[in-house]
């Protein structure tokens, strides 16, 4: 490889990318407070494009469709982020609450 | 395009209709229902009259799409596909008169006419449909659709326990379904899949062209399968049984029985005309078309078992009915002791006992419908069907009881009645082929005396019971369902060949595929 | 004019559907003299085709139409003419015509008036039509639909809870009978390879070619036999299944002259002498037959003795004679049977009108309420008489001849058991018949309210009882030595009855002689205990109070019917709706029931925490990738 950039070997990025999956899933299915859930899924996305561009390099022939996808995804989680924090809001507005339990209201 | 499409369409069209009527139309949703059965009615008997003598005629086949590549690279053709043969002309002539007489001789619901003739005139279409049907995929919608028509008769418009009865109904007959449903795509996929088994197909040479593309066709299936029975070999006592199984539910055979006499117990007048005369029938013709039809091998193979099954159902009937306290649960299980005749003498694979079954599924129809429109009648002056509140009947209702005798008389298998004609034929069917099975199920014929004439004896003779004072015989109205039904039976039982050279033609047609 | 047999039949069926349509407000004179005039006409043609059919041996014309193909069996319906079978058109239609009459003057002013003609019309034409059938099919079809008229008529009164019971179980038993006809029908249809008729039967009988797969020719001729001959034994109140025929005396009297002496019960009869040839291939059937008739007719006349309605007794007098036709044919003597038939048609009936006529007058079927009748219903007694002398055997009636040829018959083949069982019969016969004579029409009325007004019916009652009563006094010479054995002769042309004529009988003037002594001894001993007040009977009854019992309580065979047969039944009934209720649908609401319970366990689940269902997921993808990779070998 004659690239001038330091390369990170492949196994490094994806278990980067596995620990931080693994602590958002964790903030997702722990924290009380949805902006906490919120923030933990972020991490979730982040996880998944690291995966992306580690995984766009290898292959038959390599591309950028990964660092696309990658790029694609932010967008998608900076439109979720919005609609996400208007939901809380909402439910805030409504329950006077941030609290994960006390919108359990599909209860049975 | 043949006819065969308007059987269960007018009366589906009817029912669309009464849903476009007044709410509390009784009348105008009454007439609608009539007049869709009346025209099924008609175009059976066109069907009947211009049938050509062998195999289907007045086919009518719609395709609606198609599903590519659903297996191996077979396209599958979805559509709906009608047609009459011998074997069906008859039973639809039958439903097309039982249903046209239950909306003449009963009336709708107080202020629920709509829903109710609505849900009956479904009911009565798909049972049509069933019968019809030259398609899987037609077969089971129609059969789905007989489901859901007769849970709602049940559960909207039954007696106190109706709930609880319809939803015995639909799970037992739901699971007939898939019974059923499994069946057919056992069928239709074993065979596709004949194509692919090379050596073996190599050692047939005469495989029909259609076998190895995926269909439905009840005709091609039939075709493929006399052609492709030695090849189609592992998987056919499997699908047999639970071809079985399923036409046992749907036939409430013991044990799988206890859903029929109590829908029968809650279900109001007309849908158990419908039920017992129509519906209990179809488990039988699923059994003749495609057990006995497709794979006539598997019938000899568990000959004896139907045998024993046949007897079982004939005796535990007749017990249980004897056991009765009330006309319904009486009636019903005297049809399942009916059933069981069917079934011993559809398990001696020959001529008269296949026809037997035949006749015996039209003649239980036509008695079992009677039987429940008088009992029904009864009830409605004496608000009971209890036998032990009943007594001297015929006194303030001559013409009911004659009427309530002879169908009894019939049920009984008497002379010149369309009983005797079924289980002569039933016999002499299941003699030749379990002797000593039909010794022992003769002793119904004993039974059945004996059950239907203590009822006879509690209900109509003996002193009169105290409100019989009050009490009013048949209207105007009602004799139309007694005297037709009645006539048919003796028409039936006089003179036999009516009806006995299409069933003897399906008979040799059904045996001829055996081989 | 024997071509116009078919239309025999028909008079009454035409009758019965005239009554059917006209309703039930036909004026009684017209349902009655319609039906006279249709089944006269009927009687008028059988006696014309009885007469005029030729000496052909051959089995009579047959017509036939097409029934039914069953599978690819023609079975067909028609009319066949043997010399058996043109006698017994002669004997229905002519007492039915009788009895028509009859219940002109005994149902007057009945309600349903016109409905008993309209059941008697169709009796008389199922029994016309059972008599000409071509085959056991048609004959079975007949057969039940006497049974039919036979229930609608014994539970004629149905609002009297008697008359429904004894309809009831008139046919039940007698569908026991019919159950094994039938099978054996169906068996011998098989059998023959696809045929009812009854010249294939004989065929293959003769000819050894009966078979089915799993039993030989022999063996299949005698089941068969025994099986018809079950069906023989329900109609014709054999031992053990006579227990009905006592009961149906609960229907109108003339009922039971028409359907329960004269035509109906005797169709058993006539049943074995048509299916004769099959019984000659198999001596254990005939065995049976014989020893059946042996003891039936010895026991119904035992019971006989001490009954004390009169109808009941006139009851087991035809069960015990029905007894000594079975006899009769069961020996090998067919046209003695068949004779007896024929002579005992007319003087049952005749009996049982008198009895009729008696019962009309009184309004009482107890014999210990009536007596010195004799003096107010003239008519009515000598005739009763001449049937009682008739039923006793005494020369010249018509009894004589006919049952003192059977035990001829029976003692000259050697059957001595036999002939001393019917020795014994014919004892208590002649005594039990004046029993009821003396109690009756003699002596002292022991109820003067009842018998105060008694008197004759009218005319239309009292021209059949005289007519009956020369029959019953002068048919016998139909068959005597005299005339070289008329009607034997006259049978003897039909194929079936050739081959029994191989043994004729000697007519033996010792045992005539000592019958005769028989039956007056019987006579004697009714007078010394009935013929004038006496206290002897009731010091007999209860010197012998054991024997007394049993006679009077008809040897306990209803109790024992009821506590075996009918109780297992009804327990078996009961078990099967408890097993119905309790196991077969419990197991099932049970069931039912359980997945009910796990869905409220499983919707505390359903907490609606999006977290926990988070949670769930993610152990459940972790357990499926472990199973894969440890399980299966690999993720892909």
């Amino acid at each position: 490889m004659d690239n001038p950039v330091v390369s990170v070997p492949t196994g490094s990025l994806l278990g980067l990318a596995a620990i931080l999956f693994c602590i958002g899933l964790y903030g997702v299915l722990t924290k009380r407070n949805l902006i906490m859930v919120l923030i933990s899924l972020e991490l979730m996305l982040n996880a998944v494009n690291i995966n992306l561009v580690a995984f766009s390099r290898l292959g038959v022939a390599p591309n950028l469709d990964g660092q696309v996808f990658a790029l694609f995804t932010i967008t998608v989680a900076a439109a979720e982020i919005a609609v996400g924090l208007a939901l809380v809001l909402a439910a805030f507005r409504l329950r006077k609450s941030t609290e994960v339990k006390d919108l359990n209201t599909e209860k049975y | 395009m043949g006819l065969s499409l308007w059987l269960p369409g007018a009366p589906v069209i009817a029912a669309l209709v009464t849903l476009f009527l007044p709410a509390r139309a009784a009348g105008l949703s009454r007439l609608v229902a009539g007049v869709g059965f009346a025209v099924s009615l008609v175009l059976a008997v066109l069907a009947w009259a211009g049938y050509p003598g062998a195999g289907y005629a007045h086919v009518s086949s719609f395709s609606w799409f198609t599903l590519p590549n659903v297996w191996l690279g077979h396209n599958l053709t979805i559509g709906l596909s009608f047609g009459v043969d011998s074997l069906s002309l008859p039973l639809l002539t039958l439903t097309a008169v039982i249903a046209l007489l239950a909306v003449v001789g009963r009336p709708s619901p107080e202020g629920r006419a709509r829903v109710y003739r609505f849900w009956q005139s479904l009911f009565a279409a798909a049972i049509l449909g069933v019968l019809a049907a030259l398609d899987l995929f037609t077969f089971l919608v129609a059969l789905e659709l007989a489901l859901f028509a007769g849970f709602f008769l049940i559960q909207q418009f039954g007696g106190p326990r109706r709930r609880h009865a319809a939803y015995k109904f639909l799970l037992y007959r739901g699971f007939a379904t898939i019974g059923v449903l499994a069946a057919f795509l056992g069928l239709a996929y074993g065979l596709a899949g004949l194509y692919y088994q090379g050596a073996t197909v190599a050692s047939t040479p005469k495989l029909p062209a259609s076998v190895g593309s995926l269909t439905f066709s009840l005709p091609t299936l039939q075709h493929d399968i006399a052609h492709a029975a030695p090849v189609f070999g592992g998987t056919r006592p499997a699908l047999f049984l639970v071809l079985l199984l399923a036409v046992f539910i749907e036939e409430a055979f013991v044990p799988f029985h206890t859903w029929l006499p109590q829908a029968h117990e809650q279900a109001d007048t007309a849908t158990n005309m419908l039920m017992g005369g129509i519906m209990t029938k179809i488990g039988a013709y699923i059994l003749l078309r495609f057990g006995v039809g497709m794979l006539p091998d598997q019938v000899h193979r568990f000959s004896l078992l139907l045998a024993v099954f046949g007897v079982i159902n004939i005796l535990y009937g007749a017990f249980a009915a004897w056991a009765a306290d009330g006309w319904r649960r009486l009636i019903a299980f005297s049809s399942i002791s009916h059933m069981g005749l069917v079934l011993l003498g559809i398990s001696a694979m020959n001529a008269a006992g296949l026809q037997g079954a035949m006749f015996m599924m039209v003649s239980s129809g036509l008695l079992t419908a009677l039987l429940f429109f008088i009992s029904g009648a009864i009830e409605e002056r004496t608000g009971t069907s209890q036998m032990g509140q009943l007594g001297g009947l015929s006194k303030p209702m001559p013409m009911l009881s004659g009427f309530l005798l002879f169908a009894a008389l019939g049920s009984l298998g008497l002379p010149l009645t369309s009983g005797f004609v079924s289980e002569l034929q039933a016999f002499l069917g299941a003699f030749a082929g379990h002797p000593y099975l039909s010794l022992v199920g003769a002793l119904g014929l004993i039974l059945s005396a004996t059950y239907l004439l203590y009822a006879m004896q509690k209900t109509t003779f003996g002193p009169a019971a105290p409100p019989a004072a009050a009490l009013t015989d048949a209207r105007p109205v009602e004799y139309l369902p007694l005297v037709v039904l009645t006539a048919l039976v003796l028409v039936v039982g006089v003179y036999p060949a009516v009806i006995g050279d299409l069933f003897g033609l399906s008979a040799h047609t059904l045996l001829g595929i055996g081989g | 004019m024997t071509d116009w047999v078919w239309l025999v039949p028909l008079w009454p069926l035409a009758g019965y559907v005239f009554l059917l349509l006209s309703g039930r407000r036909t004026p009684e004179a017209v349902a009655a003299g319609v039906s006279v005039v249709l089944t006269g006409v009927s009687c008028v043609l059988s006696l014309v085709v009885f007469f005029q059919l030729g000496p052909e041996p051959a089995s009579g014309e047959t017509w036939l139409f097409h029934w039914l193909t069953i599978g690819s069996a023609r079975v067909d319906v028609g009319i066949s003419l043997t010399h058996l079978n043109a006698l017994m058109l002669v004997v229905v239609s002519l007492v039915s015509v009788l009895v028509l009459l009859f219940s002109r003057g005994y149902m007057r002013g009945d309600e349903r008036f016109s409905v008993f003609y309209q059941y008697l019309n169709l009796f008389v034409f199922s029994m016309l039509g059972l008599v000409i059938s071509p085959n056991l099919l048609q004959l079975y079809i007949f057969w039940e639909m006497v049974g039919l008229c036979s229930y609608l008529l014994v539970g004629f009164w149905y609002f009297k809870p008697e008359a429904a019971l004894a309809a009831k179980k008139s046919f039940i038993v007698t569908r026991i009978g019919d159950t094994g006809l039938f099978i054996g029908m169906v068996l011998l249809f098989l059998g023959t390879g696809g045929s009812f008729d009854f010249t294939a039967i004989f065929q293959a009988v003769s000819a050894h070619t009966l078979h089915l797969g799993w039993m030989g020719s022999q063996g299949l001729t005698t089941l068969a036999a025994l099986l018809v001959f079950l069906g023989a034994v329900g109609k014709s109140a054999q031992f053990p299944l006579h227990v009905w025929l006592p009961d149906a005396m609960e229907g109108p009297t003339p009922v039971s002259a028409l359907i329960h002496a004269a035509t109906m019960v005797a169709a058993g009869v006539y049943l074995v002498a048509r299916m004769f040839p099959l019984f000659q291939a198999s001596p254990p059937a005939l065995t049976t037959v014989a020893w059946i008739g042996g003891v039936t007719a010895l026991l119904a006349a035992l019971i006989g003795l001490t009954q004390r309605d009169i109808k009941r007794v006139i009851a087991y007098s035809t069960i015990s004679q029905l007894g000594y036709m079975m006899l009769a044919l069961g020996i090998g003597a067919y046209t003695l049977g068949v004779f007896h038939l024929f002579t005992h048609a007319f003087f049952k009936a005749l009996l049982f009108l008198a009895a009729g006529s008696v019962i009309h007058a009184v309004d009482t079927q107890d014999l210990f309420q009536m007596g010195g009748l004799g003096r107010k219903l003239p008519i009515t007694r000598w005739s009763f008489l001449a049937g009682a002398l008739a039923l006793a055997g005494i020369f010249p009636f018509s009894g004589f001849w006919s049952k003192d040829d059977i035990l001829t018959a029976a003692w000259q083949q050697g059957d001595t058991a036999l002939y001393w069982l019917g020795l014994a019969a014919a004892f208590c016969t002649a005594f039990y018949i004046f029993r009821v004579y003396f109690l009756v029409f003699t002596g002292q009325s022991r109820d003067e309210e009842r018998t105060r007004g008694a008197h004759e019916g009218s005319w239309v009652m009292t021209v059949p009882l005289v007519i009956l009563a020369v029959l019953a006094t002068l048919a016998g010479f139909v068959n005597t030595p005299w005339n070289g054995h008329a009607l034997e002769r006259y049978l003897e042309h039909d194929a079936t009855a050739s081959a029994a004529a191989a043994t004729p009988v000697h007519e033996s003037l010792p045992l005539m002689v000592f019958s005769v002594v028989v039956g007056l001894l019987g006579i004697g001993l009714a007078y010394l205990l009935y013929g004038r007040e006496s206290a002897a009977p009731a010091r007999l009854a209860e010197r012998f109070s054991i024997l007394h019992a049993v006679s009077f309580n008809k040897f306990y065979l209803d109790e024992v019917y009821y506590y075996t047969v009918v109780a297992a039944g009804k327990v078996v009934a009961r078990f099967v709706r408890a097993l119905d209720r309790y196991l077969i649908d419990g197991i099932i609401e049970v069931g039912a029931r359980l997945v009910g319970v796990l869905g409220l366990a499983l919707k505390y689940t359903q907490n609606g925490q999006v977290q926990a269902y988070g949670v769930i997921a993610a152990f459940g993808l972790v357990v499926v990738i472990v199973v894969a990779v440890l399980g299966v070998g690999g993720v892909l």
